[in-house]
């Protein structure tokens, strides 16, 4: 798609209080690399969802999926959860169709889950990152590199704290919404990373 | 061995992070605000650890 935006990532993961931690070492993670997060949690409006979904995946030049949460949810009816599989087949089609014009990333945490959840993507190498959220941002980091400035892994572990913080603060200031996996939230995690990354990488900014 | 994905896009800055996600200039100020006031507190407090660790090996050399 001619208008994707360079500077932007799709971050298909898993919209669970207990993948928090996770959630926030992807924004940081991204954004230390000078990209923006972006995910379905911005979708607001009338149009269907899957349309908006679509645009918003063609808008992005890399994404970032995470299958790690692929498994039966613990409210009532029981249901696997489909949302990231299908996102992601969403992408491998985009992809197949404009191959120049998308790179995309599959994340799990434990080796040959994938085998056995999505076999289709055999072949696939996904980047395994254990049990915590530093995995997470040393993954992005054999995924991702730049030429003039590489972001190190003190940096963005920094990036990520300060971003964990701010989150704190923001659950604090929001009694009644406490959860980061909303649109707003979402957008100032966002910016805070973005303002973090830029104090702690300054050698990536605008001349 | 993998090859990394280059980034080669110029770095956004936080201004224009903050018009794409639909963040107000006002909040957008508060925001830049408070991470500040994080960076500056963690700031010390490294350097306060980092003093105190200091002192610690001055008294057992």
């Amino acid at each position: 798609m001619a208008g994707a935006q360079r500077d932007s990532a799709f971050l298909n993961i898993p919209y669970d209080p207990s993948y928090e931690e996770h959630f926030l070492a992807y924004i940081a993670g991204v954004a230390a690399f000078g990209l923006d997060p972006r995910a379905t949690l911005e979708l607001t409006g009338g149009e269907r969802r899957l349309d908006r979904i679509f645009k918003l995946i063609a808008d992005c030049r890399y994404s970032f999926h995470d299958l790690s949460l692929v498994e039966l949810d613990r409210s009532s009816p029981a249901t696997p959860r489909f949302n990231m599989p299908f996102e992601l087949g969403l992408v491998v089609g985009w992809q197949t169709a404009s191959p120049s014009i998308h790179d995309w990333f599959v994340f799990e945490s434990s080796r040959h889950r994938l085998q056995k959840s999505l076999s289709d993507l055999n072949g696939t190498d996904p980047f395994i990152y254990g049990p915590s959220a530093d995995g997470i941002l040393r993954e992005i980091r054999n995924a991702l590199a730049r030429h003039d400035v590489q972001p190190t892994a003190t940096q963005m572990r920094s990036i990520f704290e300060e971003v964990q913080e701010y989150a704190s603060s923001l659950i604090r200031e929001e009694k009644g919404a406490p959860s980061l996996f909303e649109a707003r939230p979402f957008a100032e995690l966002v910016v805070a990373a973005r303002r973090s990354a830029e104090v702690w990488v300054p050698g990536l900014l605008r001349p | 061995m993998r090859t990394p994905v280059i980034v080669d896009t110029p770095y956004p800055t936080v201004w224009q992070t903050a018009k794409k996600m639909g963040v107000s200039k006002k909040r957008t100020l508060e925001i830049i605000k408070i991470v500040d006031e994080i960076h500056a507190r963690r700031e010390k407090k490294r350097k306060e650890d980092r003093a105190l660790a200091r002192v610690k090996r001055l008294k057992t050399a």
